[in-house]
């Protein structure tokens, strides 16, 4: 049982991590490097927050104003690179990343230069565990859980049920078609960048509840991001969903038993399976 | 944090960067003209996750710096003074490849003729040769690596791996109701080096066994949940653990906590603000083994260390205190020992000198002989005491024991030795 709940808990970390990812690259087949430090200010607003606001309103409050704060600033953020990366230098897939690499040492290095290099945790805002069938839940993991659960709700409710989120789809299934139907890809292209950011920074606050905060932990998580967009199926949402939920149970598994020095070796060897046998991933569309 | 002291560390963080720049060419000139400074490197991480060991190793490093600079530099025993100055490299994190080109940087670009690196072997064997070559004088936290054919490379202090072998035994004797010890480790090199080590302490306690003996990925550790569910599984009375981040020390022994452990905790050291944030101090009140060089926060071991735990405050916070920022201004008092003793500052004469004494008077630890003969094949490790620390229900960190590292050795070598070499960790 606790294999299993192991198991929920990575996955939900890796889906609310990756899916900001396979939703700008979905949408605009662009990568953006430095989602892994959007991802990294998410935690530092969760950090910050807990500092500014302690003892002025409950902690679970404190958790519920990082989000909404990290997820407006880096959204904005998001859209700013938009204007003055992605816009300008359309067509230049290699200029793109380059921009957004650098960025992401821009965003790196502005935090060790302000905050420290010395990671940060947060005081347990859910402190605390229950027993369930002799698994450990700590109530933390849980709401993490929760709220990640709640995240790809909206996501899904934005997509699939208001006409922005219809606009979004159909820019990513064709975007040529998409223009001849009167859809603004200036505006999509803006949206889409906030919402992937937001989802970024959302990540972060609710991972950096958990685990720790420090200028490098996007760097980090990015390389395993990308395993599961490409794997997933480069652009498809539940394509991700999917393989995180592959990768949460393998990278889980082997770790329980013993051979989780191995986890990286064999996730990047799955990748290059996937990619040699199913070109699109498990769930993509082909181009 | 309040936000506006943290813009009030933006701004000037912006400002001081440009005068920086401005400063260090200035700096550059000065001392290109300046008959007396001596350059000493330093090769640590600088940037990525492991740049919180890295950076407050050198933070350390340019205290030693600043408080001989301050005094007019460094006395040598040719009678004449040195500013000291500072210049690191990055290895990215203790990766033998980038240690050969920091190391190449350091040696063959500039000069260097003294310098402090990790203890991580590997590390270590990639720029032997090198130092071998180039008389650099290069001293570590610790041994890792020695050999008789690269008599520059040396340990400065008991540091590490020999530390985590001093902890584990210490903590056994501390808690007599230690029966199961758990170790984890990372698989990389250094933690490789802690591996064998902590079996070296345990097998001290022949009534002690090791029940849980893993290594893990760094990448692997994104959930301490399941990375420790078969650590915990196995029922341990004491864990020993190395490799992960200060933060995720915090992490994982909150998790362990989590998970009903009520036993023993025992590493080269913990961040305590991190960690008291996530578990109460006195749920964790003598249940937290740890020492590297010293711990500087702690006045009594030594009150000259505990003014680098005033000052480092003062500069940085106390939420940047890193229980590594004393190893690299411990290590770096050996080799100031070893000049002032020389009667050179050439390397190849503090060298010798420094192998020749037979106790070195270390400023901080006092009077230390040199060994690692039966593991290195050279006595070129000085065996320094090692403080160990705990933590007391208030939070604060209290010294436990100091261990005669030589002394304990003698002791124990016998048993403790096969389990260095089966480790890999013998270089004879």
């Amino acid at each position: 049982m606790q294999v299993l709940a192991n198991i929920i808990f990575l996955s939900s970390f890796y889906v609310s991590f990756a899916v900001g990812l396979a939703l700008v690259f979905g949408v605009m087949r662009t990568i953006n490097f430095a989602h892994g430090e959007f991802y990294m200010l998410g935690g530092y607003a969760l950090w910050l927050l807990s500092g500014v606001l302690s003892n002025t309103i409950p902690d679970g409050a404190t958790f519920i104003v990082a989000m909404l704060v990290g997820a407006g600033v880096v959204g904005i953020l998001g859209m700013l690179v938009q204007l003055t990366l992605f816009e300008r230098l359309k067509e230049q897939p290699f200029s793109i990343f380059m921009a957004t690499l650098g960025l992401s040492y821009v965003l790196q290095v502005v935090v060790v230069k302000t905050i420290g290099p010395m990671g940060r945790s947060v005081p347990a805002i859910f402190p605390g565990f229950i027993m369930f069938e002799g698994a450990i839940l700590p109530i933390q993991r849980i709401v993490v859980l929760g709220f990640t659960a709640l995240m790809m709700a909206g996501l899904w409710y934005f997509l699939m049920r208001t006409d922005l989120g219809r606009a979004v789809r159909a820019t990513a299934q064709n975007k040529t078609g998409a223009m001849l139907q009167g859809i603004s890809m200036g505006k999509i292209a803006l949206t889409t960048m906030f919402v992937g950011s937001a989802l970024a920074a959302i990540s972060g606050t609710l991972m950096g509840s958990v685990l720790m905060i420090g200028p490098f932990m996007g760097a980090e998580a990015l390389w395993r991001a990308f395993i599961i967009i490409i794997v997933g199926g480069i652009g498809s949402l539940s394509g991700t969903v999917v393989a995180a939920l592959l990768f949460g149970l393998i990278d889980t598994l082997m770790t329980t038993f013993g051979a989780g020095k191995f986890a990286a070796m064999v996730d990047a060897i799955i990748m290059l399976l996937v990619l040699s046998f199913m070109p699109n991933g498990l769930l993509g569309s082909r181009e | 944090m309040n936000v506006s002291k943290l813009m009030g560390r933006i701004i000037p963080s912006v400002v001081g960067a440009a005068a920086l720049l401005v400063a260090s060419t200035a700096m550059d000139n000065k001392q290109a003209s300046a008959a007396e400074t001596l350059d000493v490197g330093a090769i640590q991480p600088l940037a990525g996750d492991c740049a919180q060991w890295g950076i407050p190793i050198v933070r350390g490093m340019q205290y030693w710096a600043d408080q001989l600079n301050a005094d007019g530099g460094l006395l040598a025993g040719d009678g004449k003074r040195y500013k000291i100055n500072l210049k690191t490299y990055d290895n990215v994190c203790y990766i033998p490849g980038e240690e050969l080109k920091a190391g190449r940087k350091a040696i063959l670009d500039d000069n260097i003729k003294f310098m402090l690196q990790t203890f991580t072997p590997g590390s270590r064997q990639a720029i032997a040769q090198m130092t071998t070559d180039n008389h650099v004088l290069t001293t570590s936290y610790g041994a890792g690596y020695l050999s008789k054919d690269h008599p520059y490379l040396n340990g400065g202090i008991t540091g590490s791996p020999a530390a985590y072998m001093l902890i584990a035994s210490r903590a056994i004797d501390a808690n007599p109701d230690v029966k199961r010890v758990a170790i984890i480790t990372s698989d990389q090199s250094f933690g490789l080096a802690a591996k064998a080590y902590f079996e070296a302490g345990v097998a001290a306690h022949p009534e002690v066994e090791i029940v849980y003996n893993e290594s893990y990925a760094p990448d692997a550790t994104k959930d301490m949940l399941g990375l420790l569910t078969p650590l915990m599984a196995s029922k341990p009375d004491m864990v020993c653990q190395l490799g992960w981040v200060p933060a995720q020390y915090a992490s994982a022994i909150e998790t362990m906590e989590q998970m009903g452990f009520k036993g023993v905790h025992c590493a080269e050291g913990f961040t305590f603000p991190m960690i008291l944030e996530r578990v109460p101090a006195e749920q964790l009140a003598g249940r937290t083994y740890f020492g590297y060089a010293f711990e500087a926060s702690e006045p009594t071991f030594s009150a000259k260390g505990h003014e680098l735990y005033k000052w480092y405050v003062e500069e940085y916070g106390v939420e940047e205190w890193s229980p590594y920022t004393p190893i690299g201004y411990a290590s770096m008092m050996t080799l100031e020992a070893g000049i002032r003793m020389s009667p050179s500052i050439d390397s190849k004469v503090v060298m010798e000198t420094l192998y020749a004494a037979d106790v070195v008077d270390h400023p901080l630890f006092g009077p230390s002989k040199w060994g690692g003969e039966e593991i290195y094949g050279a006595n070129h490790h000085l065996l320094t005491p090692l403080p160990i620390y705990n933590l007391d229900a208030d939070g604060n960190v209290v010294l436990d024991h100091v261990v005669d590292h030589a002394a304990w050795w003698e002791k124990h070598k016998d048993v403790a030795l096969p389990r260095i070499d089966a480790g890999g960790q013998v270089f004879r």
